[in-house]
């Protein structure tokens, strides 16, 4: 088999036209999973409650269940569900209107706030509590000895896996297509279906996902340098 | 200066504290001596509020305080104006040595940077930690991270200092190196209190002798009165098995 050369600059342009889409994907989905998944370590670290145990119920379904399972279940069953709900109250919502972007979002979101949390429940467990009390005893407020010492601390122990999950993400918006997002891989998809050159399309996507990958690779590896100094050995 | 009256505490049904009264004075060095489980650790960290006595009341700077109750505001005060070294020193990591002093005084007192430098500088100094201002903590050994953790207590210059079994993580030829430090400290008249294992220190430098057991003071006194002249079984137990092991010269 020959490939279509001229088919892939093409469909390497028009997957372009996806890439801030990916990048948006990516972006807001971590705006929301890092600080809420801290937050969400932090109520598990601390003492057991009802939030706690939800919290934990919650990270378990999240983890034990595919992002397609789970897109299948809010995105094309929810709606079913509860239009019918609707209607039956004589309501005007209208749950198909909500866009394929907002459930991406929302999807992504819950999955890597949960990813996050564990995340950072072992980078925070992995510091010592002595040094928490340290900073109270030098008259640190507790929000401070978390802010100042424990905090960037934790990070950087977290940072490789911190690393994973950020690609890991990257990869795991190219099933938004199933949404109807159009992402690349979505792109490249209906360009693959439109001249039947599947693979051309999909080698293009391919190497965007490695670069992409690889540059996020690259950054965490820096700032795993700026933070060696510290972090023992 | 600092009174503790009737504290008491208990992790689950373990009772640890049973209602301990201890008194001191401004400039002296006191002792607490004890096997393991009596208590001694615990009451150190309710004086700090690392630990929340269940019950009990504290007298400090001719202030009184519900040990249970006292707020925020309170406990604040009291922390700033002591000092805790740890056991295992518990330095800041992410912090250098001269950094792990400032910050109690930078954040902790709003203390203007260079004016902290040089309190830590001073601090380091007495220490004899100053050349490794610029270190990070995982470059040190023991002893050396613990003297930074001494620095850091001495820096902000507390009513009090409270060492929590500073040299048992240690190696025991850098047992001298920090009995020491805290040695030079006692003489420039700094209120602590030292709950150590280390007799011959404690015989050196404590004008007051704690003994605990079993959650209670069982006898306190001058160090002659309590090495020499035991007057409780308990304490003649006690010492009749600690003193033949301990061979440390400071």
């Amino acid at each position: 088999m020959k490939l279509d050369f001229n088919f892939i600059r093409n469909t390497f342009i028009a997957v372009l036209a996806g890439v801030p889409v990916t990048f948006k994907l990516v972006l807001v989905v971590l705006l929301f999973s890092i600080p809420i998944g801290f937050l969400v370590a932090i109520v598990r670290m601390g003492k057991e409650g009802v939030l706690s145990k939800i919290l934990s119920v919650y990270v378990s379904f999240v983890r034990g269940t595919p992002a397609m399972v789970q897109i299948y279940l809010l995105y094309n069953a929810f709606p079913v569900v509860i239009m019918k709900y609707f209607q039956d109250k004589g309501s005007g919502i209208d749950v198909y209107g909500i866009k394929g972007l907002t459930y991406a979002y929302f999807i992504l979101s819950t999955t890597y706030i949960a990813i996050m949390s564990e995340c950072f429940r072992g980078g925070l467990s992995a510091i010592d509590k002595g040094q928490l009390e340290a900073a109270k005893s030098v008259g640190l407020t507790t929000f401070q000895g978390y802010y100042r010492i424990v905090i960037p601390q934790a990070l950087a122990k977290v940072l490789p896996v911190l690393c994973n999950n950020v690609t890991g993400l990257v990869k795991m918006t190219s099933l938004v297509f199933a949404m109807s997002v159009f992402d690349i891989t979505a792109i490249a998809k209906t360009e693959g279906a439109k001249h039947t050159t599947y693979v051309e399309a999909y080698l293009v996507i391919a190497v965007m996902y490695i670069t992409l990958n690889l540059t996020i690779e690259l950054i965490f590896k820096i700032l795993e340098k700026r933070v060696h100094k510290y972090a023992g050995t | 200066m600092l009174e503790l009256k009737n504290v008491k505490k208990s992790f689950g049904k373990n009772k640890i504290l049973k209602g301990v009264d201890i008194n001191v004075n401004k400039g002296d060095v006191v002792v607490i001596l004890g096997p393991s489980g009596s208590g001694k650790t615990t009451l150190l960290r309710t004086i700090n509020f690392l630990e929340r006595a269940d019950s009990g009341t504290m007298i400090f700077d001719g202030k009184t305080y519900d040990m249970k109750k006292a707020g925020k505001k309170d406990v604040n005060f009291i922390r700033k104006n002591t000092a805790f070294v740890f056991q295992n020193y518990c330095l800041f990591n992410n912090k250098t040595v001269l950094q792990n002093v400032t910050e109690g005084l930078i954040v902790g007192r709003k203390v203007p940077k260079a004016e902290a430098e040089e309190k830590a500088r001073a601090a380091l100094e007495k220490v004899g930690m100053l050349e490794y201002a610029d270190y990070y903590p995982s470059k040190l050994s023991g002893g050396m991270q613990q003297r930074v953790g001494i620095a850091r207590a001495v820096a902000v210059s507390p009513d009090i200092i409270l060492f929590d079994e500073p040299t048992s993580a240690l190696d025991p030829e850098l047992v001298g190196d920090v009995l020491k430090v805290i040695k030079k400290l006692a003489k420039e008249d700094i209120t602590m209190i030292v709950v150590t294992h280390e007799m011959s220190f404690a015989e050196d430098v404590a004008n007051k002798v704690i003994f605990m057991a079993d959650g209670v003071v069982v006898e306190e006194g001058t160090p002659d009165e309590i090495f020499y002249r035991p007057k409780e079984e308990r304490t003649k137990q006690f010492l009749s098995r600690i003193i033949p092991m301990d061979n440390y010269v400071i």
